[in-house]
Parts: C-alpha cells; sequence; structure tokens
C-alpha cells in the first residue's frame, strides 16, 4: 500500500519531468544561432564598419558591446565563438522614418532594424524608451528615437489618425509647443509643411519658421515633412534640419541643390512609400520573398496587401529617384527611411526594400548600407550604434552572403544580435489566424422589427451602431434609426442620417456593424457582400475592419439613388483584407461632404 | 544469522552514570529465552535505562552487555526484538495500518498485519489518523509495533500505565500469547499486580541496582502478605509464634506484625487476645516490600 | 538483507509522501512561495524581459530546492525527534538509511514539484532559450542544490526542539535566500553583503546555475563555475561533520 504510492508517485513524476525537459524550448532547432548572455567572439566574418568592408574579422564582444575587433584577435578560450565564415555582419539597421504603433518594435527587430525614428506617433509610446535605450538588456523590441505627435495646423496632415493631438495655428504658439513635447520626451521636432492643398489645412510659413527657431534655441533637430520642391526650399530656407520625405512634383532646382548640400542637412527620400503612392505594389515584391513571408505577422501581411488607391496629384516616382540621385551626388546626406507603416510597407522588412531603392535611384550598395546604419546614427547625433568599432554597442545583422555584390541579399538575414544577445527571430504560424471562430451568420441584418443583428450573430457579440470620423478628430456626425418600412416593403430599415463635413482627410458618417472588441471572426466562405439602399444621391463608401489593425481599412465605393437596389460587392475587391480576421464592416457616407440621408435593408455576406 | 538458541540478554557489571548521578550502578542480567520477565521498580529506579541500554539507545559507561551475542542495538540483535517505549510516540498523520506496514517491513519475518489488528483489537480504528485516537487506543498502536516483527524479544516499558482495564487485560493476554510460543518478554511495571499477573520472573530495581531477582512466587512471599498494628497484651515472643508471622517489631505501645497471611494470623491473635484493640491491617506499599527485600537481602538472591 | 532495505526503503518513502501530502498547509507554501515570486519578479515587473526571467530562473530554482530541503529536515527531524519516534525507529530494525534516504526522496519530490512550474514559465512564457542538454544539466543542478541545505535542516533538526527548529529554519531559510542574492541579484548588494553572500552555499549555487543559463556576469568578472562547485562541495562536507556532530550530540 505505500509501496504503491511511492511507485505511483515517482513514476508519474519521472515521466513528467522528462516530457518536461524534452519539450522546454531550445537551440537544437538551428532557426538561428542562439548564444546564452552578452558575451561572445565573433569570428572570421566580412564585416561592414558602416563605411568600408572589412574582409576576415574578429570581434569579441563583451557584455553587449564590443570590446575588441580587427584582423588579428586573440580569442580567449572557452569564449562562445560564432563562426562567420561566409557571412556579412552589419550594424543593426537605422530606420530613419518610421511611425510607431503596436507590435512595430517587435516587427522591426525579426528584420534587423535594431533602431527606429519615429516622425510621428502617440506621447505615451515615448515612455521609458529613454531607460531601455539606454540600458543593454536582453529585448525582443527594437529601441526607439521619437519626435512624438507632429506639428500641425487643425485639419492638417496628421490629425486623421484617430487620437488627438495639440496643433497650433500662430507663430507665437511655438515656442510653448516645442517645449511641452521635449517635455514629453520628443527628441526632436517633426512638423508637417504642406501648403496650398485643397481639403488640407497646412501650418503657414510663419508658424513653421517660428517651430524651427524654437526647436533650435531649445537644443533639438526640427525636422519637416514635405511634399514639393517650393515646400522643400521655403524650409530649407527657414533653417531647417532634415527633410522626411523627397519632394516628387518636380525635379530639384541647382539652387536648392547646391544651398541644401552647403546647409548639410539630410534627406530620408521614403521611396518605398513612394514606390506605393505611385502602385507600384512593393509590399507585394515582399510578400512574394521568400526570406520576408516566414516572418511576416497576418497585420503586417495585410498593410503590404494594401495601397493608396488614388493618384496623387503632382507626384512622380522617377522625379523621386532622381532628385534623390542628383541630391547625393551632390552630397546630401541620404537616409533610409520606410515611412512603415503606410499601406505597401511595413516595419523592418520595408527598410531592406528601401536599401534595394536608394541603390535603384543611384546609389552604390555600400551607399545604401550606410544609408541606413552610420549615416543616421551621424545625422541624429548617436554614437553607440550604427558603426562597428570598439565601445558601439553589439547590434548586429549577419547576412548569408555579401550584400555589397547585391542590395537585395540583405534581406537574407541569418543572426540578429540587439545588445549583444541573439535574438530569437520566430517563423510565423500560418495557422495562428486559423482560430478566430467562423461569423455565425451571413445575414448581418435585416430590421425587421429593430436594428438587432440575429441572434447568434448578437450572442458573438457583433451589433449595430453609428459611426463617424469624430473619433478622428473629424467634423462629421452620423445618427441611425429603425423605420418600420422596408426594401420591397418587408419588415424594416436602418435609417441613417449624416453629416459628412470637411475636418479629416477622409471624412465619414454612416452605420457600423462590427464586434466592441474588435475580435477577429472568420469569413473566408463569403465571396460578396451585399446589400439594400436607397437615400440622397452620390457616392458612398463601404469598409471592412479587420482585428489588431490601426491603419486606414480597405474599403470599396457604390453610388446610392433615390430607389430601393442592391448593391453587390466582391470581397477580394477590399484590398489587402485578411477574411479570417474580419471585426466588422460601415456603410457610410463620404468623403464628398454634405446632408445625407440613407436606409439600409438585408445585409447579406454571400457565397 | 544469530541462532534462537543463544541467550537474549547477558550483561554483567552495567554502570551508567549522568554527570552525579547513578542510573545504573553494576547491574548483572541474564534473561533465558522463554521468559517473561518483569522489571519492577519506582520512576528512577533505573527500568528505563536498563532498557535503553539493552536496546543500544544509550551506550553504558561502564560493563558488558550482549543481545543474542551481538552488542545492543546492532541490526540482527535489533531484527529479533520488538519495543514499546514510554514516552515515544508516532507521526499524527499516518494511520495504524500504514504505521504497522511500514514496521512489518523492517522484519524478515512478520507476522499477517490482518491478525495482528485483530490481537490488538485494533479494526475500529485501523484507517483513522493517529492523531485522531485516544491515548488507550495510540498505546494499543504502539504495542502492535512491538509484536508486528514476530521478534524473539520484546520489551515492554510501562505498556499498561494509564490503561483502562479492559485494554490492560487485551494486552496481558497478548503477551501470555507471545511467551507461549518461546518468546522472551521484558516488561517495566510500578504495579505490583501487573507484575504477579505475568511475570515468571520479577527483577526489582532500586537505585540503580538491582535489589531482588528471583521467580515469582519468591518475591510475592517477600512482598506479599499484610502488616498488622495493634495494641495487645501478648509478648512480642508469643506473637512471633502465631502461625504465618514472619516478623514483630514493637513502637512505644504499639506492635506491628509483619505477617505472610493476614486471615491466619488474625484468627490466631484474635484468639490468643480477644482485648486487641486500635486494630489496623494494611497492604505493603512496594517501598516497604522493597525495605523488607533490602532488608533480607541473602535470602532473595539466590538467582543472581 | 539487501531486498529488506530496499522494501523498507520504498514503504517509507510511501509513508513520508502521505505524511506530506496529509499536511498541506506546510508543504503548499514551499511549493507556491518559489513560483509565485519568480511570476512577481520576472513578469510582472517593468523591464523585466528576458534577460531578467533567465537570471532569476537560475537563482529561484535553487530557492525552490531550499524550502523543501530545509523545513522537511529541519522541522521534520526535530518534531518527529521531540516526540520520541526516532527513538522508536533506532530501537527497531528500521534501517537508518532507509529513513534519510526517504525523506531525501520526499524532498527531492517536493523539489522537482516546486521547480517544475518555474520551468514551465521559463520556457513556454518567458521564452527562454537554453540548449537540450543545459536543460538537464541546469535541472539536475537544482536537484543537487538540495544537499546541503538537506545537512543545515538535519543539524537544526537535530539541534532544536520542534517549536525552535521551525522558527530557526524560517530564520536561516529566508537569510540564506535573501543574502544569497536569490531574491535580488547579489550584484547589486553593498560590497561587505557581496563578501558575506560568498560564504553561503546559496549564492555559490545561483553562481554556477547562473553559469549554465548564461546569464550575463554584470560585475565584469567571469563566471568559473567549476570554482563554485569546488567552494559547495567543501561546504558540504562540512556541514555534513555538522550534522553528524548534531546528531551525535542528540543522541546520548
Amino acid at each position: 500500500m505505500l509501496k504503491k504510492i511511492f511507485f505511483i508517485t515517482i513514476t508519474a513524476l519521472v515521466g513528467f519531468l522528462i516530457f518536461m525537459l524534452f519539450v522546454l524550448p531550445t537551440t537544437s532547432d538551428k532557426e538561428a544561432v542562439v548564444f546564452s548572455g552578452n558575451s561572445f567572439a565573433v569570428k572570421s566574418i566580412r564585416v561592414f564598419d558602416g563605411q568600408k568592408m572589412h574582409d576576415n574579422y574578429s570581434l569579441i564582444i563583451k557584455d553587449g558591446v564590443i570590446t575588441r575587433m580587427g584582423e588579428r584577435v586573440n580569442i580567449p578560450k572557452g569564449l562562445q565563438t560564432y563562426d562567420g565564415a561566409n557571412q556579412t555582419l552589419l550594424p543593426g539597421l537605422l530606420d530613419a522614418h518610421t511611425h510607431i504603433f503596436g507590435p512595430a518594435l517587435k516587427d522591426s527587430l525579426v528584420f534587423g532594424v535594431t533602431t527606429n525614428f519615429d516622425m510621428f506617433t502617440r506621447a505615451q509610446t515615448l515612455k521609458g524608451m529613454q531607460l531601455k535605450r539606454n540600458g543593454i538588456l536582453e529585448t525582443t523590441e527594437a529601441d526607439l528615437w521619437s519626435a512624438g505627435i507632429m506639428a500641425t495646423a487643425p485639419g492638417g496632415h496628421g490629425t486623421q489618425y484617430g487620437f488627438a493631438i495639440e496643433t497650433l495655428t500662430r507663430p507665437d504658439e511655438a515656442s510653448a509647443w516645442v517645449a511641452r513635447r521635449i517635455a514629453e520626451g520628443s527628441d526632436y521636432i517633426k512638423l508637417g509643411y504642406m501648403p496650398g492643398r485643397a481639403n488640407l489645412n497646412s501650418l503657414d510659413l510663419q508658424t513653421a519658421s517660428s517651430l524651427i527657431k524654437a526647436g533650435h534655441e531649445q537644443g533639438v533637430l526640427v525636422v519637416a515633412h514635405i511634399s514639393t520642391l517650393a515646400a522643400a526650399q521655403d524650409m530649407l530656407d527657414a533653417c531647417i534640419d532634415g527633410l522626411v520625405h523627397i519632394f516628387a512634383d518636380m525635379p530639384a532646382s541647382e539652387e536648392f541643390i547646391a544651398q541644401a548640400a552647403a546647409a548639410n542637412i539630410f534627406i530620408i527620400p521614403t521611396l518605398a512609400v513612394m514606390a506605393s503612392v505611385a502602385g507600384e505594389k512593393p509590399g507585394g515584391d515582399l510578400l512574394a520573398n521568400e526570406l520576408v513571408t516566414p516572418y511576416l505577422t497576418a497585420a503586417q501581411k495585410q498593410g503590404l496587401a494594401a495601397g493608396f488607391g488614388t493618384a496623387w496629384p503632382d507626384f512622380n516616382l522617377d522625379i523621386a529617384l532622381e532628385n534623390t540621385q542628383k541630391l547625393h551626388k551632390a552630397g546630401v546626406a541620404i537616409l533610409a527611411g520606410s515611412d512603415a507603416p503606410n499601406p505597401g510597407t511595413t516595419h523592418g522588412a520595408s527598410l531592406h526594400q528601401e536599401m534595394a531603392l536608394l541603390v535603384r535611384a543611384g546609389l552604390t550598395p555600400l551607399e545604401a548600407l550606410n544609408a541606413a546604419t552610420s549615416a543616421p546614427a551621424l545625422a541624429f547625433g548617436l554614437k553607440d550604434r550604427g558603426r562597428i568599432e570598439v565601445g558601439t554597442r553589439a547590434d548586429f545583422v549577419v547576412i548569408g552572403g555579401n550584400p555589397d555584390e547585391n542590395i537585395s541579399l540583405s534581406f537574407a538575414v541569418d543572426n540578429i544580435f540587439k545588445n549583444g544577445y541573439a535574438v530569437k527571430r520566430v517563423r510565423q504560424s500560418i495557422s495562428n489566424t486559423d482560430t478566430s471562430p467562423r461569423l455565425a451568420n451571413a445575414k448581418l441584418g435585416h430590421f425587421d422589427t429593430d436594428l438587432n443583428p440575429p441572434e447568434d450573430l448578437a450572442a458573438q457579440g457583433f451589433a449595430w451602431s453609428a459611426t463617424d470620423d469624430k473619433i478622428a478628430n473629424g467634423k462629421s456626425e452620423a445618427k441611425i434609426s429603425h423605420i418600420n418600412l422596408g426594401a420591397d416593403k418587408t419588415g424594416g430599415a436602418l435609417r441613417v442620417s449624416a453629416q459628412v463635413r470637411p475636418g479629416f482627410f477622409f471624412p465619414w458618417a454612416g452605420a457600423y456593424f462590427g464586434h466592441p472588441a474588435q475580435k477577429a471572426h472568420n469569413i473566408e466562405a463569403y465571396k460578396t457582400l451585399s446589400f439594400q439602399v436607397r437615400g440622397t444621391p452620390g457616392v458612398y463608401t463601404a469598409m471592412i475592419f479587420v482585428s489588431g489593425s490601426a491603419g486606414a481599412p480597405p474599403s470599396q465605393n457604390f453610388n446610392i439613388t433615390n430607389d430601393w437596389q442592391t448593391i453587390i460587392l466582391n470581397i477580394e475587391d477590399f484590398r489587402g483584407l485578411n477574411p479570417k480576421l474580419f471585426a466588422g464592416l460601415a456603410i457610410t457616407a463620404g468623403p464628398t461632404p454634405g446632408v445625407f440621408d440613407y436606409e439600409i435593408d438585408t445585409v447579406t455576406l454571400g457565397k | 544469522m544469530p541462532t534462537t538458541g543463544e541467550t537474549p540478554i547477558s550483561a554483567t557489571g552495567l554502570t551508567k552514570t549522568f554527570g552525579k548521578t547513578i542510573a545504573l550502578n553494576s547491574v548483572n542480567l541474564v534473561v533465558p529465552k522463554g521468559d517473561i520477565t518483569a522489571i519492577l521498580g519506582e520512576n528512577g529506579a533505573g527500568k528505563t535505562t536498563l532498557i535503553h541500554v539493552c536496546l543500544g539507545l544509550t551506550k553504558p559507561t561502564s560493563g558488558q552487555i550482549s543481545m543474542f551475542g551481538h552488542s545492543p542495538g546492532a541490526h540482527p540483535a535489533r531484527l529479533r526484538t520488538g519495543v514499546m517505549l514510554q514516552d515515544a510516540d508516532l507521526p499524527d498523520l499516518l494511520t495504524p495500518r500504514e504505521h504497522i506496514t511500514l514496521f512489518a517491513s523492517y522484519y524478515q519475518d512478520p507476522l499477517n498485519l490482518p491478525d495482528v489488528i485483530d490481537m490488538c483489537k485494533l479494526a475500529k480504528f485501523a484507517d483513522k489518523k493517529y492523531k485522531t485516537l485516544s491515548g488507550g487506543q495510540k498505546r494499543r498502536v504502539q504495542f502492535a509495533l512491538a509484536i508486528i516483527g514476530n521478534p524473539d524479544l520484546v520489551f515492554l516499558d510501562e505498556p499498561t500505565t494509564g490503561l483502562d482495564t479492559q485494554t490492560r487485560r487485551m494486552l496481558w493476554g497478548v503477551v501470555r500469547e507471545l511467551a507461549k510460543d518461546g518468546r522472551t518478554v521484558i516488561l517495566t511495571t510500578h504495579y505490583l499486580e501487573e507484575a504477579d499477573a505475568l511475570a515468571d520472573r520479577i527483577v526489582v530495581m532500586h537505585g540503580g541496582n538491582i535489589i531482588a531477582d528471583a521467580p515469582t512466587p519468591q518475591i510475592r512471599a517477600v512482598a506479599g502478605g499484610a502488616v498488622i498494628t495493634c495494641t495487645t497484651v501478648l509478648t512480642v515472643a508469643a506473637l512471633k509464634s502465631l502461625p504465618d508471622v514472619k516478623s514483630v517489631r514493637k513502637t512505644g505501645r504499639f506492635v506491628q506484625i509483619n505477617t505472610q497471611n493476614q486471615t491466619t494470623t488474625m484468627k490466631s491473635l484474635l484468639a490468643a487476645d480477644p482485648q486487641v484493640s486500635e486494630l489496623v491491617i494494611k497492604k505493603p506499599s512496594l517501598e516497604e516490600a522493597f525495605d523488607r527485600i533490602v532488608q533480607t537481602p541473602q535470602q532473595n538472591q539466590e538467582k543472581a | 538483507m539487501q531486498t529488506l532495505s530496499l522494501n523498507a526503503f520504498f514503504n517509507e518513502c510511501g509513508a513520508e509522501i502521505l505524511k506530506a501530502v496529509r499536511a498541506p498547509e506546510y508543504i503548499l507554501p514551499t511549493l507556491i512561495l518559489p513560483v509565485a515570486f519568480y511570476a512577481l519578479f520576472a513578469f510582472a515587473m517593468p523591464n523585466s524581459g528576458t534577460s531578467g526571467a533567465r537570471y532569476l530562473l537560475a537563482t529561484y530554482g535553487v530557492f525552490a530546492v531550499m524550502g523543501p530541503a530545509i523545513f522537511g529536515f529541519g522541522v521534520g527531524v526535530a518534531n518527529e525527534r521531540d516526540r520520541g519516534w526516532l527513538k522508536i525507529k533506532r530501537a527497531s530494525p528500521a534501517p537508518a538509511i532507509s529513513y534519510i534516504g526517504a525523506k531525501i526522496m520526499v524532498t527531492l519530490i517536493f523539489a522537482s514539484l516546486a521547480l517544475i512550474p518555474i520551468y514551465l514559465l521559463a520556457g513556454f512564457r518567458a521564452q527562454i532559450v537554453l540548449a537540450r542538454s543545459d536543460w538537464f544539466l541546469l535541472f539536475g543542478l537544482h536537484m543537487l542544490s538540495v544537499l546541503p541545505f538537506i545537512l543545515i535542516g538535519l543539524t537544526l533538526g537535530f539541534s532544536f526542539g520542534s517549536n525552535g527548529a521551525v522558527a530557526v529554519s524560517n530564520i536561516v531559510f529566508l537569510g540564506m535566500a535573501a543574502l544569497g542574492g536569490l531574491w535580488l541579484p547579489a550584484f547589486l548588494f553593498p560590497a561587505p553583503l557581496q563578501k558575506f553572500a560568498a560564504t553561503l552555499p546559496s549564492y555559490q549555487l545561483a553562481e554556477i546555475a547562473l553559469a549554465i543559463v548564461g546569464a550575463s556576469s554584470q560585475t565584469g568578472a567571469e563566471r568559473i563555475p567549476l570554482q563554485n562547485l569546488n567552494i559547495v562541495a567543501i561546504m558540504t562536507i562540512i556541514l555534513a561533520g555538522l550534522a553528524i556532530w548534531a546528531w551525535r550530540r542528540q543522541r546520548d
């Protein structure tokens, strides 16, 4: 009896222990060489030090910092050593233009981008970033420098992202505005200067100039978002430190180039996002790249599949490439920046693409690598990174091959080290989105007696509500109600009273069917979205929202008349939509301003 | 392996001192196989120390002792020994059945578990946690542990202290059974009746010495009888001649008559002196028994 | 003879398991406390990250096995000695080795039960990655770590009554954990305390564990685990001598 108790206990326990020790995560799967700790040696590797290539170098890293390097370095016995034969070690990459939302810093590090220069995000994102980037701890995230919120006018570029920001209109507000940003932790000031654009307000030149002056007085760099040569010239005259885009409206003038070179400014061309605007679908190239896709999350894939949709005025990608090349030739510092997560771009992977686009613009591969490593470190005054030399931190990307020969080899990331710790690159299993439940019912709303969706959908948490751009600081307004007379005189319908007013990039107001917690549901089984509608004639917009995405939702336009008609939209035409992650849809008036009254009935997903 | 024919206990000149206290003073003791020996004595007489020395729990200061031909505490000796100690308690959280099972595993040829449970009348509480048992029930479990190993030699240190009569009877019965099968039992007690009822032989200890060691009837002869105190006109000589009188002492106007059989002595006394008065008849206390044993040492030392 | 001792040992193990399981108020805190602390310090604290979780896996593993060893032996032995149970054992043919052996076995069982949730958290929550052989090595080291603490427990159990043993065991347990750098890294201590920490087996064992998980040495000094192992071996011999002395002293 006592013996039995012992034998059962010991057998169960030992069995479990062995099982546990065999399932605990290990390094043996060779996905990445994982070193323990952050002290180690690297031998026989090609090193790009930020400027030049060195063959057959060795390095010693102690507690996350390079302590020795060169062709002849004695590696102490017993020190764990990374053999870098046929590989190239680059400084951890610096992305000079990103926007940090959600898991951006994690996504960056997976592709060897160890430092991000954010050009506009929520102020609370800045919390703790200084402590983290100054420390040398193991981490799964890239380090962050940030502008915090950008300087813009009410209704200007930057106000459309769904959170309130402090805008300004007068030069005398500039100094206090800059001081408040610095107090929030901003490392530099970014302002938006886009005068003369319809539908979009901008800071005037006096206010922008005052901001530059205030920034300099308070000891920080000031950079500007511009889209035209004229605006760039204004900023240059106002002593800007850097431009965060290249202009693509007309070729740069000789005077501008000479003045920019003399003023020692830097330019972040952001060619990846420009290529996306130009409809080149750079995101599609990344999605087709076998070195890239295994490491992309579902949300990243959606962002890469998305596009800008409409053609922009005064925009030509070839001019952007040409301007970049000319300015570079003249000696203006060119920094690689992706502007992720704009449609068609994503954190991390898009910076590699940006380097390839810089080569396309006329830089050599080494110059492109420089633009993503030591050039941004120099421009922003960072001494501990961007270069491989004794005393810098051990932020490395190890490439299988020589990107000097072909810049696209930079995608072949073998290993990443951050603060001397090996970063585990996690392959995204495709199945993790398969777990989302199916949408319970294809009939999203019939409105026969009230506005509630069918019971099984209500049980999943879905409901109909009003939606408008107020959540993005817009001025539009929507109200919804139930009416008793529906299409074909059956049951009732949902009535929307919408006032679409300018005040936001893409104003909207309408009806929303969605899940309050944005929980993902699977609608793969359906091919179409159809509904009956009538009301104030005009162009309307249907949008589908997915779980976990903060970007602009995939959308389609349609026309309404005074008579009931059935609208059928193909789901695959909602570009970039991941049907496994459906969280809601909206049928809205907008973006054209006006007063709209319309009625919706029988909203259905079809096979 | 020692054979059962060897002498269970053989000790000469055992002395144990704790500081200045002499717990055992040159004790000689041989216990042959198959006896029930009672060690009788008051608290502090040295009984428990003697048993501890026999079990190897205490090392003697000097003297020799062998248990079945082994030194005390040697594993072969312990294999043939079962014990019930006076001030030792068992872990609270096991049941009697678990305790006995565990103990059985120490021995080569233990008794059957159900038999022991039956013998010691444990069935009613065999599966209750030890801490929930009453004092008497706990002693029964401890007794079961002493016998489960089917030992050749069983030590019972004050086994019946604090027990109700029923349990005491049960225990006595089992002890008699054990002895019938040729086992040797050593029990300590300060109840004369217990020694009287069970033992073949009684060893009386006092102040670390064995002051008497004899078959039970002999000890009974010395310690038995009664003391009659009275005033009488009869002379000491006349009193001594009365039947069964062992001794007479005169103190003041009283006489004390030690008798082996109070009934016969009283009849003759009343016949010889009907005027006898202030009469008190007392059973001798253990102390008085010792006194008497001490007074007549030669007579009782035949076995030593 | 051999089979008899083995049989007694197995029964003794079963009895020890029952005793422990039937007194959950004693055993549960020693099982739950380490993993609760680990969860708190490795995950709930800001900026803890994987390196923190890795560091603490090494030290809290040692902490986890200390409880069952010190309390199981210190309080357990003192209690059974107090009530005279050990006297009966010694008089009976119970092999001493099977009694101590069973207590060690049960200590190992409960030590591993305390370790399991910490390892699971470390591996699957903190995503700590070690070579398979290092997982085994670390676990082996953590299990071996019970030895010096068992000897400490035995010394306490032989030296104090059951009430005294509870109090002293607590002091020793908490002192060894805190001053040995198991809760907070020893390199954060002031210099004199750091020197004192090096005299504790908890510190030396933690250093070996830290070398196995490859936690960075914050003081800049290289870890030489073999040296720590030698020190632990010497400490263990001294503690064994102490335990034997305490045992002899209480016996007579």
